[in-house]
């Protein structure tokens, strides 16, 4: 899971107490920009419990896409989500989980869209394990189209551009669908809800 | 045509004539393929004529470069040339010096600006032309380069083992060792390959400054012999920070870690081709040094380097 955050810097500055985003002593992956002296932009990824407890302290303000753009564009104006990311390491685990090596990210090394590799890579292995569990393409259309209005390409684009949204409601169904093949469903896409293609139940309203 | 072979044999001056064979006027309407043929029978000219007909003051540098351009010189035919074992690394690089125009050579992402493999196990009075071949992909502008070594700290020892840099921790802390060179290469890509002894719970930094200005500004990916230990930071007059904590994979294993930074001052870190992660930052915009180094010697272990690509 990932989000964005503004966040407090802490840290003496030296290479034993480095300056560094406070994330409410949670030890995640990190991208940081200064917004000051005090004050900084995150994006920052780790398991659903590890981003609560980021989210849910006091001095931590969560961002949208959005909020987050602003900033970046204020910082920096040829850089853009893409450029202030880390690798999702619950994608990693899921990917495990399901019999696939993470280190599949690595069969991409050309970016196609922006100028970074990592949206692409999460992207590929997003996809991989979306076919594991036999979301196929078809039924993300449904979705897609259902709540969105658009196609599953478009949100698959919306990844590689570095939106977190699009990230999150991917990462969302493949955790749902993942727990679901666990309870020994077989789960598909139906539009706006995750079935079983087995029993037929609604697992999940999406 | 005996006579001729005779010249091509014994006389470089005969030679070169022929080579421009527009000053004889038998030879001008002379089949090409015929006369290269006949070039080819004097199969006994050693190198050192060879060299000699093509260092020769009649025939101009243009019309040289005017064989190396034709098309009966075809492009694979100079490439099995240039990568024969009987060039020298030491005079291929001179050649890729001499060519330093991107018009001319670089194009396809074989032209690297450093490189280093240690396969002479030095760090200084480096062998360019050592027997064995290099495995990169590339061709440096800089390959071996010689570095400047401060193992002064008492914890530390930095030898040449094996082919790899080979930082030795004694688990006693004290002061700061590196190997370093000159670099003023800011725009493009630092590869290189580490592996650790042994890991532990107590930190021992071992920065790699790929873009270092001086001794308070720098960028550097934090490694050590830590677990889950692994960042792209800066330092800024002297201050420290973390920009992007990566997190990577840390083991006994040898890793590939390469950083990449475009004119925007957009960064990208990958762990055996895998991106952990991007960031942007422009606080520093020149480079002087690039410095491998060791700070703090608290663990006792080995800390390998090899393989490095600027590119």
């Amino acid at each position: 899971m990932k989000t964005w955050i503004k966040t407090k810097i802490i840290g003496k500055g030296t290479e034993d107490d480095p300056r560094r985003p406070y994330l409410a002593n949670q030890s995640v992956p990190a991208s940081m920009i200064e917004i000051n002296a005090d004050t900084c932009l995150c994006r920052v990824a780790g398991t659903p419990d590890q981003i609560s407890a980021i989210t849910a302290d006091a001095e931590i303000t969560q961002l949208t896409d959005e909020e987050a753009r602003k900033i970046i564009k204020s910082k920096y104006s040829n850089s853009d989500l893409e450029n202030v990311d880390v690798a999702d390491p619950e994608v990693d685990e899921i990917a495990k989980s399901v019999g696939i090596d993470p280190q599949a990210r690595a069969d991409i090394q050309m970016p196609t869209v922006g100028r970074q590799v990592l949206q692409d890579q999460e992207k590929h292995l997003l996809s991989l394990i979306s076919a594991k569990l036999g979301l196929t393409r078809d039924q993300w259309d449904t979705y897609a189209k259902e709540k969105f209005g658009k196609l599953g390409i478009d949100i698959d684009r919306e990844i590689r551009e570095g939106k977190n949204e699009a990230h999150e409601v991917v990462l969302n169904i493949i955790r749902e669908a993942k727990k679901a093949r666990d309870a020994g469903h077989v789960p598909m896409l139906e539009g706006a809800k995750l079935v079983c293609k087995k029993c037929g139940s609604v697992l999940k309203e999406l | 045509m005996t006579d001729l072979k005779e010249m091509m044999l014994y006389s470089p001056t005969y030679f070169c004539a022929i080579a421009r064979a527009d000053w004889i006027p038998e030879l001008r309407t002379k089949d090409e393929d015929a006369l290269a043929g006949t070039i080819g029978v004097a199969a006994g000219i050693s190198a050192g004529t060879v060299a000699a007909i093509l260092n020769h003051p009649v025939i101009p540098v243009s019309d040289l470069a005017s064989i190396f351009d034709n098309e009966n010189l075809p492009a694979d035919k100079l490439q099995a040339i240039l990568d024969d074992e009987n060039l020298s690394i030491q005079r291929g690089q001179e050649i890729v010096d001499a060519m330093t125009n991107p018009g001319k050579i670089g194009t396809g992402g074989r032209r690297g600006y450093i490189g280093d493999d240690w396969s002479d196990n030095k760090l200084t009075n480096r062998d360019k032309t050592v027997e064995r071949a290099p495995t990169f992909d590339k061709i440096f502008s800089y390959f071996r380069p010689e570095w400047t070594v401060d193992d002064s700290p008492s914890g530390l020892t930095i030898t040449v083992e094996n082919r790899r840099v080979k930082f030795s921790k004694s688990g006693s802390e004290s002061g700061t060792g590196y190997i370093r060179i000159s670099s003023s290469f800011t725009i493009g890509a630092w590869e290189w390959k580490y592996q650790y002894s042994t890991l532990g719970s107590t930190p021992g930094y071992d920065g790699f400054k790929f873009m270092m200005v001086d001794g308070s500004n720098s960028y550097y990916m934090g490694l050590a012999g830590e677990t889950g230990y692994g960042d792209l930071r800066k330092v800024v007059g002297g201050t420290d920070s973390i920009i992007l904590d990566c997190s990577l994979v840390q083991d006994t294993d040898e890793h590939l870690v390469k950083v990449t930074r475009d004119s925007d001052g957009n960064f990208e870190v990958f762990q055996d081709g895998v991106s952990k992660g991007t960031v942007t930052d422009i606080d520093i915009t020149t480079c002087n040094y690039l410095s491998i180094e060791s700070s703090d010697y608290r663990l006792a272990l080995d800390y390998y380097v090899d393989s490095l690509k600027v590119y």
